[in-house]
C-alpha cells in the first residue's frame, strides 16, 4: 500500500467511525453489512475483471461466506441426482419442491489467497426429510466462527456441528431435530455465537425453539419453546448500555431474551412471513418483516431497556421503546442497511428507499434500481460512500450513499446469487450458485 | 364417465335457484346442453367462438352449435396462461414468465403468435385500450405496453404496486388494477406520459380478480372483485374514484373470476359450484341461483342464454387446479315473471 492510499484510508476510517474489518465471522459481518472505508476495495468487477480467483463450489448452498484469517467457510448440500434449479424473482406457484436424490451436507474451507479448497468435511449424507422452496437450498444457514472453531447448522437435517478451523475435523455434533416451516419453505435462520454459547433458532410447524449450546461441547445449556410457525431471520445479540440480550423476530412476535433464555420483552405486529434479520446501529435494534402479499410490512427501531409487551397500540407510531415505526417499509428477503445516518431499504422487486436512521423520516421514496432485474434477495452492503445491491441476475448495482439516489454503475457476474457477500481486507467474497469469487483490485490482489 | 357427470350435474341443477328481488319472482334454471372436452382452466366466449386456456395451451372452439362444439386450433406457450382478453380477432395472453403474447385468432383453426413482450415477472392478465395494453405483473406491478404494432409490442414503463399484482381490466380509457392484499388502482389511459395511477385505495380485501360491467348495462358502472372470501362491488360512477358499495361472501377460492351479464355476476366458486348473484342493488348482493357441479368450478363465461362453466379437479389440500377440466355448456332459462 502506498502512503497516499494509506492516508486516504485513515481519513475514511475516521469518517465512518469503524475500525478496519479484518474478519467476517458471521452473516453480514461484524457491522451488519457496513465495512470500514478502504480505498483498496473495488468499485468495478466482472467475471474476469478484478477477479483474484474464482472457485467452483459443488452442490447448492445459499449460506453466506464467512472469513477468518485465510479461511473462507461456506456450506453446501450436494445432490447425487439432478435437482431443479432456483427460479429468480418473486412468483406464485413455484413453491416447495422435494429433493430428487440423497444429498451430502459439506462444509468447505477455501484459502483466501488462492481460492484453493483447503479442506472439506462431510457432515451428513441422507435423503432430505423436508421439502423446500424452489429458491431455498438445503444449506442456507450461514456458519459462524470464533476463529478457532467453525459452527455449522443444517436445519434441513437438524444437525449442529463444530469443526476445527484449521483442519475441518468434527469436534462435536448435536441433533436438534429437522422440522419444516409453514408452507414447507425449508429452514434458513443462521446460528449466532456469543462468548461461550452458540444460539440456534428453529421456528417450525412442530415445536419452535431457541436453544443455547456450549460452544465447546455442544451440550444444551437451555432451550425455550416459541409460539411460531416459521422464521428465516437470524437473531442478533444486542450488547447495549443496559444489558446484553438476544433479539429474535417472528411472525407472531418479536421476542428478546436474556442470555439465560428469560423473556425480556416482546412486540406484536409483524408480517405474515419474517425473513430479514434484526441488527444494531445508533444504539437501537432495527426490526422488520415484509411479505409483499401481507397487509403489515413493518420496520421498528427499538431502544434498550424494554420489558414486557411493547407493541404499538392502535394509532400509535411510537412509544417509550419503539423510537420509530414505518408500517409498510419492511422487505421480504433482504435485510436493511444502516450506513451513516441513513436507513436503506432494498425492496426485493428492485427499489431502494432511504430514511433517517434515527427518526424514520423519509429521505427519498422508491427509486427503481433497474428496469430489467429479476429481483433481490442478497442483503445490501456499503463502503467508501457507496451502497451495493446484488440482484438475482448476478448484477451488483453501485449506488451513491446519502440523501440523493444516484446509480453509479453495474458489475455483472452472470449467475444467480442469493448469499450476501463478505467484505474485508480490500476484497469482496461473493458467492453465486456455483462459484465463490474473491473480487479485488488488480490482477495480483 | 362424461355421461355420469352430465347426469350428476343435471340433477343438481334441478334443485338450483331461488329468486331475489332484483329479478322479481323469476327463477333461474340451468340445463346442460353440451360439453367441451378438456383440458380447460379459463374460458371466454365471443360470438360463435369459445377461447379456452389450459395450463400452457390456448384453444379456439367453434360453438356455433353448442350441442356439438368443434375444437379448432391451438397455440401452446412455453409458460402457463394466467389470463387473457379477446379484442376483435386478437387474443392478448398473459403467460407467466413468457409475458404478453399477442395471438391472431382471425383464423380459428390456426391461432398465430403475432408478437410478444417479456415482462419482469409472472404476467397475470391483460387489459387493452386501443393501442395500449396494461399487464398485471407479479414483479413490476402494472406494465404499460404500446401494442400499435402487434408484431413488436414496446414497453412504455410500469407502475409499481405495493402488494402482489393480481389482475387488471379496462373499460374504455379507464383501467383498474388490483393487488394483494388490499389495493385498487385506477389509471386513465387517455392521459399522455408515463403510466400513473389517478387514484389508489387500500380498502379491498385480498382481491385476486377484477371484472368491469359493460358500459351498456343499466345503472351505474361497477367493478366486481373476487378473492379473500369476498365478492366486492365498487361503484365506478366517478371512474377515477371507485367506491366500495357492497360485499358478498364466497368460498374465497383464489382464482375465481366473476363474469358479468348486465348486473348479474356468475361466480365460479370452486366446490361451491357456480353462484349467480344479482348486483342490481350493489349494496345488497343477492344469490339468485346456485348450480352445483360434481367437480369444482374454475371459470365461467356467459353469452346470451348460454353459460359456459369450466369444471375440474383441485390439487390435494388446496385451491389449486390439478389439470384436466372440461367445459359444461348450460342453457339458462327463467321461469316466472317480474312483478
Amino acid at each position: 500500500m502506498n502512503p497516499v492510499t494509506l492516508i486516504g484510508g485513515l481519513i475514511l476510517l475516521t469518517l465512518t467511525g469503524l475500525s478496519a474489518t479484518d474478519q467476517w465471522p458471521k452473516f453480514r459481518g461484524p457491522h451488519a453489512g457496513v465495512t470500514a472505508d478502504d480505498p483498496a476495495l473495488p468499485d468495478t468487477w466482472s467475471e474476469t475483471e478484478n477477479v483474484a480467483w474464482k472457485t467452483t463450489i459443488p452442490g447448492l448452498g445459499w449460506s453466506s461466506p464467512i472469513v477468518w484469517d485465510d479461511h473462507i467457510i461456506v456450506t453446501s448440500a450436494i445432490s447425487s441426482g439432478k435437482e431443479a434449479g432456483p427460479v429468480k424473482g418473486l412468483y406464485d406457484e413455484h413453491d416447495h419442491i422435494k429433493a430428487s436424490a440423497p444429498q451430502r451436507w459439506v462444509a468447505y474451507d477455501v484459502d483466501f489467497k488462492t481460492g484453493r479448497i483447503r479442506w472439506q468435511t462431510e457432515l451428513r449424507s441422507q435423503f432430505p426429510p423436508l421439502l423446500r422452496h424452489i429458491k431455498n437450498s438445503y444449506a442456507s444457514e450461514t456458519p459462524v466462527t470464533d476463529g478457532e472453531r467453525v459452527y455449522v447448522y443444517f436445519g434441513a437435517v437438524g444437525l449442529v456441528a463444530a469443526l476445527d478451523m484449521n483442519n475441518g475435523k468434527t469436534l462435536w455434533t448435536k441433533e436438534v431435530g429437522a422440522f419444516n416451516t409453514q408452507v414447507d419453505l425449508g429452514p434458513a435462520a443462521s446460528p449466532v455465537l456469543y462468548k461461550d454459547r452458540l444460539y440456534v433458532i428453529n421456528d417450525n410447524m412442530t415445536q419452535s425453539f431457541l436453544v443455547a449450546l456450549d460452544k465447546r461441547t455442544g451440550r444444551e445449556i437451555w432451550k425455550v419453546n416459541r409460539e411460531e410457525r416459521g422464521n428465516w431471520s437470524t437473531p442478533v445479540v444486542w450488547e447495549n448500555a443496559l444489558r446484553t440480550e438476544i433479539v429474535t423476530t417472528g411472525t407472531v412476535k418479536v421476542r428478546s431474551y436474556d442470555l439465560d433464555g428469560k423473556l425480556l420483552w416482546e412486540l406484536k405486529g409483524m408480517s405474515t412471513l419474517t425473513i430479514p434479520s434484526p441488527f444494531v446501529n445508533h444504539g437501537m435494534v432495527y426490526i422488520s418483516s415484509g411479505y409483499p402479499g401481507g397487509a403489515l410490512r413493518p420496520v421498528y427501531a427499538i431502544r434498550p431497556g424494554a420489558s414486557g409487551d411493547i407493541s404499538l397500540k392502535e394509532g400509535e407510531t411510537s412509544n417509550e421503546f419503539v423510537i420509530w415505526h414505518q408500517p409498510l417499509l419492511g422487505t421480504y428477503n433482504t435485510s436493511a442497511l444502516v450506513y451513516g445516518d441513513y436507513y436503506y431499504t432494498l425492496l426485493d422487486r428492485g427499489f431502494l428507499l432511504c430514511h433517517d436512521a434515527k427518526t424514520g423520516k423519509q429521505i427519498y421514496g422508491r427509486q427503481r434500481i433497474s428496469m430489467d432485474s429479476s429481483g433481490f434477495t442478497s442483503s445490501p452492503w456499503a463502503y467508501n460512500g457507496r451502497i451495493f445491491v446484488l440482484s438475482e441476475d448476478g448484477d451488483t448495482f453501485v449506488i451513491q450513499a446519502g440523501p440523493q439516489f444516484k446509480l453509479l454503475g453495474k458489475n455483472s457476474l452472470g449467475e444467480i446469487p442469493l448469499a450476501t457477500p463478505a467484505v474485508l481486507r480490500g476484497s469482496l467474497i461473493i458467492r453465486t450458485a456455483s462459484k465463490l469469487y474473491r473480487i479485488a483490485k488488480g490482477p495480483q490482489a | 364417465m362424461i355421461l355420469h357427470k352430465l347426469l350428476a350435474a343435471s340433477v343438481v341443477a334441478g334443485i338450483a335457484a331461488a329468486a331475489g328481488p332484483g329479478v322479481g319472482a323469476q327463477t333461474l334454471q340451468f340445463t346442460q346442453i353440451g360439453t367441451i372436452p378438456g383440458p380447460a382452466d379459463l374460458i371466454q366466449v365471443d360470438g360463435t367462438l369459445a377461447y379456452i386456456a389450459a395450463d400452457h395451451t390456448f384453444t379456439v372452439v367453434d360453438i356455433s352449435n353448442p350441442a356439438a362444439p368443434k375444437p379448432g386450433g391451438t397455440y401452446t406457450f412455453p409458460e402457463r396462461i394466467w389470463g387473457f382478453r379477446i379484442v376483435g380477432s386478437t387474443a392478448y395472453v398473459a403467460a407467466d414468465f413468457f409475458g404478453l403474447g399477442i395471438l391472431d385468432v382471425s383464423n380459428p383453426a390456426v391461432p398465430t403468435l403475432q408478437g410478444s413482450l417479456k415482462t419482469p415477472g409472472q404476467a397475470k392478465n391483460v387489459a387493452v385500450f386501443k393501442t395500449q395494453a396494461l399487464i398485471s405483473d407479479h414483479m413490476s406491478g402494472v406494465d404499460h405496453v404500446d401494442i400499435s404494432n402487434p408484431a413488436k409490442p414496446v414497453s412504455l414503463g410500469s407502475f409499481f404496486l405495493d402488494g402482489y399484482s393480481r389482475d387488471v381490466a379496462a373499460s374504455g380509457p379507464m383501467a383498474y388494477a388490483v393487488d394483494s392484499p388490499t389495493g385498487v388502482y385506477a389509471f386513465d389511459l387517455s392521459k399522455k406520459g408515463p403510466l400513473d395511477a389517478v387514484s389508489t385505495q387500500q380498502t379491498a380485501t385480498a382481491p385476486n380478480t377484477i371484472e368491469l360491467s359493460d358500459p351498456s348495462a343499466e345503472g351505474p358502472p361497477i367493478a366486481v372483485l373476487t378473492g379473500g372470501g369476498l365478492l366486492q362491488i365498487y361503484d365506478l360512477s366517478n371512474p377515477v374514484a371507485p367506491v366500495k358499495v357492497g360485499t358478498h361472501e364466497t368460498s374465497g377460492a383464489r382464482y375465481s373470476r366473476a363474469t358479468l351479464k348486465g348486473k348479474v355476476a356468475y361466480v365460479p366458486d370452486l366446490r361451491g359450484g357456480m353462484q349467480v348473484v344479482d348486483l342490481s342493488t350493489p349494496a345488497t348482493p343477492r344469490v339468485i341461483a346456485t348450480y352445483k357441479t360434481a367437480t369444482p368450478v374454475r371459470d365461467v363465461a356467459v353469452a346470451g342464454s348460454l353459460v359456459y362453466v369450466v369444471v375440474g379437479p383441485l390439487a390435494p389440500g388446496g385451491n389449486r387446479w390439478a389439470g384436466g377440466g372440461e367445459v359444461l355448456i348450460l342453457r339458462e332459462t327463467r321461469t316466472g315473471s317480474r312483478p
